[in-house]
């Protein structure tokens, strides 16, 4: 087979797929005429192109919900929990250090406990009513 | 409810909203997966991977886009991934991958064929033939420009006919008008 079979072969698959074809169609017809190898080749990519066109994909019923939802919420909280790991040894350091930071290192401490409200999503001093 | 809500929903801060995302896709991303991976355990595997990887991409996902195409391409990088860490064969059942018209033998005979074929190739000509994707639809799901995907295309067709040619030239001899 030589470059121009390829070139005619490609182009005749590309029009039978409904798509833009590279070559004239009537640069594809007059080789085709001329040329057996082609005219078969062409011909038996039809039939394959009709009996891959007549299959159909298996769809299997399936729940991927209750393990892709346990990853992400345990994704989630673990982020939010190595921030507040983060923060609280930030924290630690400034109280640490010797620079008096006065009202601001009690802001941060305040800014601590308000982020482990938002990740509990639940204020953790309320005391439970049946108690 | 369509994708697009649910990804404005999911984008508004609505986490819960992504259920809706997988439970419409799912079913077609382990059919897709298992075409590539050939084994179901794998499939589902990198389906869960690649929903994980939509979870974290989605706030930067622009809404205007269909989802599907988008995720095919992180759900593709994951059995891509998966495989060339994978050390053992895997070829999946006939049953479990498509429904084939036509006598057993016939579809044993495609299915051997397709099976022959490289992960890369098998799933160009599934989502070409099998799918009906154009080859514009093709060129964004694998990434690749559209005449890149109409040369492998011709040499995934040829190699796949002459696997049938080779081995079973009766069934498609018949066949021909």
């Amino acid at each position: 087979m030589n470059e121009t079979c390829k070139a005619v072969r490609i182009a005749a698959m590309a029009r039978d797929d409904g798509e833009p074809s590279p070559l004239p169609v009537t640069d594809i017809e007059a080789h085709v005429q001329g040329c057996a190898a082609c005219r078969e080749a062409i011909g038996a990519g039809r039939v394959l192109h009709g009996r891959l066109a007549s299959a159909h994909r298996r769809m299997p019923a399936v729940s991927l919900w209750p393990a892709i939802e346990q990853r992400v919420t345990s994704d989630r909280g673990g982020r939010w929990w190595a921030a507040l790991v983060a923060l609280a040894l930030a924290y630690k350091l400034l109280e640490l250090s010797p620079i008096d930071l006065g009202i601001g290192l009690k802001l941060v401490a305040v800014a601590i406990v308000v982020a482990g409200f938002v990740v509990l999503r639940a204020n953790p001093f309320v005391m439970p009513a049946e108690i | 409810m369509d994708d697009a809500t649910y990804v404005r929903r999911f984008q508004a801060g609505e986490h819960a909203a992504f259920r809706g995302l997988v439970e419409n896709h799912q079913r077609p991303a382990l059919a897709h997966a298992l075409a590539i991976v050939t084994d179901v355990d794998d499939a589902r595997d990198a389906v869960q991977d690649a929903f994980i990887d939509a979870y974290a991409a989605l706030p930067r996902f622009d809404p205007t886009r269909r989802f599907y195409p988008w995720f095919y391409v992180l759900l593709r990088n994951r059995c891509f991934k998966l495989l060339a860490k994978r050390k053992r064969h895997a070829a999946v059942a006939l049953p479990q991958l498509l429904s084939l018209p036509g006598s057993p033998d016939d579809a044993r005979a495609l299915h051997g064929a397709l099976m022959a074929l490289s992960a890369e190739e098998r799933e160009l000509v599934l989502l070409k033939h099998v799918d009906g994707l154009s080859y514009a639809e093709l060129a964004e799901r694998l990434e690749i420009p559209a005449g890149t995907v109409m040369s492998r295309l011709y040499h995934a067709r040829s190699k796949l006919r002459a696997r049938l040619d080779a081995g079973f030239e009766p069934v498609l001899k018949e066949e021909k008008p």
